[in-house]
């Protein structure tokens, strides 16, 4: 115990890992209220809560009754702009006064001031149409919080930096010669950073969650997070059967198993290099290169990499079709068994890692 | 000093470490030439249908080259049979033929109305499309000249460079458009630039050699050395990307005609510069060393704050990292960022106002990322030099 708080005050605050960590969610805190901004296409609120009004009474699964109510505003609105249409023709040729056209067309003012708002539905509603089985009405068709495949790279830095600097230090300290001299070695040392850093990642990653949650639960209302993500326009065709919010959670688990997988990878890479250029350089350059050069395409998502980036495991394919030849893929979806593979190679590594850790200072003499 | 100069080269670049990188990284430029072509070059839906030759190689092999009305009357005799052969209904499109330069007759048809449509005519009607433009400079000349003095001055640059401009030739531009706005290899460049200088400084003050160099009296040089080495890595491997991008390129598109005006290709109808596509490459690389040699200078800076050289590499990625995040907030002459992209410079008129005179962008952007790397170096020459130390030492005295 008394190892474990030394580790913590060393680590957290001598090695300033709790103000680097507090950073990162600082940003991250910065970037949300650009990130609550919902007007559903609307320029008016008056607009926004009658849209609103109306597509919650269609949202959901569509059913005949959903469908018979989105087929009937869109026929009253036909009839309406038709009626529009007659009487303002009638009062261009002067047929009617101007005080007649106001009067007649008064029953259908209505109607045609939701225009906008009925295109909407009917925009949504054509949406789920082609793959009702699949897809519910939901009140928007992006969702930016769930569609960003964007790894967080100032989070990378400082888990990578963090983790080699916690163990390059007991080496250009030499305090590692004198832990040697102890009956443990550096194994209980190593085992109480390990917990510490890893419990570190762990809370920031859960902490930077909970900010995306509350974007999403702006972007799109918890009561649609039930639906499947086919729902949502960027996962039209996903082979992955799911729902927003199981996605949500899914992939919030796999970044941190990425940020987990790169801690370790940064701590094993310090023990046996004890050089920070090896042990720093190559786990920031490596994601970035792989994100840029792959920024379209999928590559980068059958790398250990791609658990930062997250969403684009759900993604379905993206291509170009034209009236010749091919088409153009440009997004290949990534199989469900790559995924499984990389999960179940990452959690291997991130435990046999810190076993390794741990074993390799043990005190061998005693 | 020379020899100096001699040991940091070898201490900083000559390292093994530094060859591997160079190569894994060349490599990914190489697929990442593959990516671009797919993504921005032109002919998409022709790669699909033939391979990895476009459908149309075969017709521009045969028209390619000098303008003529013959070629010109040619072209428009085929596409014409090739209507006609298509009204007459006696074509089944299932079978390939040898007559056409694709195989078939509505890749031919496609093809052509391309090549007439978009490539030739841009080319054979440019010199009207300059009368165009010379024009409406005299018009905004006649509405500003007394208005704003600036802006009629601008007029008169946009209308004294739009003389004597024709391109006399047809030919694919697509390598050199693609390469001028090319920025994976200067992405490259910044991530080699982070691997060998942000250690320089901070590995000396880690094994306590800075003290030793500065009680030799050789701070000052040692400085100038680093200097030199960091430049002369930046110009090295600049000058490698830009063989490699265009070997790279070329290999898509082939790099004939690099002799033909800049303006030949499309997307630069309206540049500023009346120089040729070779001069553009020149240029490009010049611009590039401007702004890669400002990275290295922030670079070096940063080694100089810490010993740990863990630090340091955290702390390039995130600055250099933030100064891209805010480089579309900061206006483009004062962001040393807008000479990685060449496109951004030469493509178009773009001016700076100092002291009421319209200085063009790709003058200004330059000068500006100079003066900006000098401060830096420097700031770096007085956080290394041993003038500060003795003044601290006095101090405590």
């Amino acid at each position: 115990m008394k190892i474990f708080l030394y580790e913590l005050r060393k680590i957290t605050l001598k090695q300033y890992a709790l103000f680097i960590f507090l950073l990162v969610i600082l940003v991250r805190l910065f970037s949300l209220p650009d990130t609550l901004k919902q007007d559903y296409g609307f320029y008016s609120d008056l607009e926004k809560d009658r849209y609103l009004e109306m597509i919650d009474a269609v949202s959901g699964k569509l059913t005949e009754e959903n469908e018979a109510i989105i087929i009937g505003y869109k026929e009253d609105l036909l009839a309406a702009q038709a009626e529009e249409k007659r009487l303002r023709s009638e009062y261009d040729s002067k047929k009617i006064t101007f005080e007649e056209f106001l009067e007649q067309l008064e029953p259908y003012n209505e109607i045609l001031d939701n225009e906008n708002i009925i295109d909407r539905i009917f925009e949504q509603y054509n949406y789920v149409i082609t793959d009702r089985e699949n897809r519910a009405i939901l009140p928007v068709s992006n969702v930016p919080v769930i569609e960003s495949s964007s790894v967080d790279f100032l989070f990378l830095l400082c888990v990578v930096f963090c983790c080699a600097f916690a163990v390059m230090n007991e080496y250009t300290s030499k305090t590692n010669i004198i832990l040697k001299t102890t009956p443990n070695g550096q194994s209980k040392t190593m085992a109480v950073k390990i917990t510490i850093l890893l419990s570190l990642i762990a809370i920031t990653s859960v902490a930077l969650s909970l900010i995306d949650l509350v974007s999403l639960s702006a972007q799109l209302a918890p009561q649609y997070w039930g639906y499947g993500i086919r729902s949502v326009e960027q996962y039209n065709n996903s082979h992955v059967e799911i729902s927003i919010g199981m996605m949500f959670v899914t992939v919030q688990l796999l970044k941190l198993l990425g940020f987990l997988f790169f801690g370790i990878l940064a701590m094993i890479t310090a023990r046996l290099t004890k050089n920070y250029v090896a042990s720093v350089f190559p786990f920031i350059a490596f994601p970035i290169v792989v994100d840029y050069l792959a920024e379209r395409d999928s590559q980068g998502y059958f790398l250990p990499t791609g658990l930062l980036k997250g969403y684009g495991y759900f993604f379905g394919d993206v291509a170009d079709v034209f009236s010749v030849g091919d088409p153009v893929v440009y997004f290949h979806a990534v199989p469900v068994w790559v995924l499984t593979v990389l999960i179940i190679f990452a959690v291997m590594f991130i435990i046999l890692g810190a076993l390794i850790l741990i074993w390799a200072d043990k005190n061998r003499l005693i | 000093m020379l020899k100096l100069f001699g040991y940091e080269f070898k201490k900083n670049i000559f390292k093994i470490s530094l060859l591997v990188l160079l190569l894994s990284l060349c490599i990914v430029n190489l697929y990442k030439h593959m990516e671009t072509v797919r993504y921005y070059g032109t002919n998409g839906y022709t790669i699909t249908m033939m391979g990895e030759r476009p459908l149309g190689e075969n017709m521009y092999n045969h028209f390619k080259g000098e303008l003529t009305s013959e070629k010109i009357n040619d072209m428009i005799a085929y596409q014409k049979k090739m209507e006609e052969l298509i009204a007459s209904g006696k074509y089944v499109q299932t079978e390939t033929y040898d007559e056409f330069f694709s195989g078939y007759l509505y890749g031919d048809r496609n093809c052509i109305r391309m090549i007439i449509d978009e490539e030739v005519k841009y080319a054979y009607l440019y010199p009207n499309t300059m009368i165009e433009l010379r024009q409406k400079s005299d018009e905004y000349i006649d509405f500003y000249k007394d208005i704003n003095p600036y802006e009629a001055k601008k007029g008169e640059l946009i209308k004294n460079a739009s003389y004597n401009r024709s391109i006399p030739v047809y030919g694919r531009y697509d390598a050199f458009s693609l390469f001028l706005d090319y920025e994976f290899s200067a992405f490259i460049i910044v991530i080699l630039l982070i691997f060998v200088f942000s250690s320089t400084y901070s590995n000396e003050k880690a094994t306590g050699t800075d003290r030793i160099i500065k009680s030799c009296g050789r701070a000052g040089s040692t400085f100038i050395a680093k200097q030199l080495t960091m430049l002369c890595f930046v110009a090295g491997t600049v000058i490698l990307f830009t063989i490699i991008d265009l070997i790279g390129l070329g290999f898509y598109y082939g790099l004939e005609f690099i002799e033909q005006p800049l303006y030949a290709i499309q997307d630069y109808q309206f540049t500023p510069l009346n120089i040729s596509i070779g001069t553009a490459v020149i240029l490009s690389c010049l611009f590039k060393i401007f702004a890669l040699a400002f990275i290295g200078e922030v670079i070096i800076l940063i080694s100089t704050l810490t010993k740990n050289t863990g630090a340091a590499i955290v702390l390039c990625f995130g600055v250099i990292g933030a100064m891209i995040f805010a480089s579309p907030y900061i206006p483009e002459h004062l962001n040393p960022f807008t000479l990685i992209s060449t496109k951004k410079l030469i493509s178009d008129f773009e001016f700076v106002n100092v002291l009421g005179n319209p200085v063009p962008l790709y003058i200004a952007a330059p000068i500006i990322t100079l003066l900006l790397t000098l401060i830096l170096a420097a700031v770096c020459y007085i956080r290394t030099s041993p003038a500060k130390r003795k003044a601290k030492e006095v101090k405590t005295v």
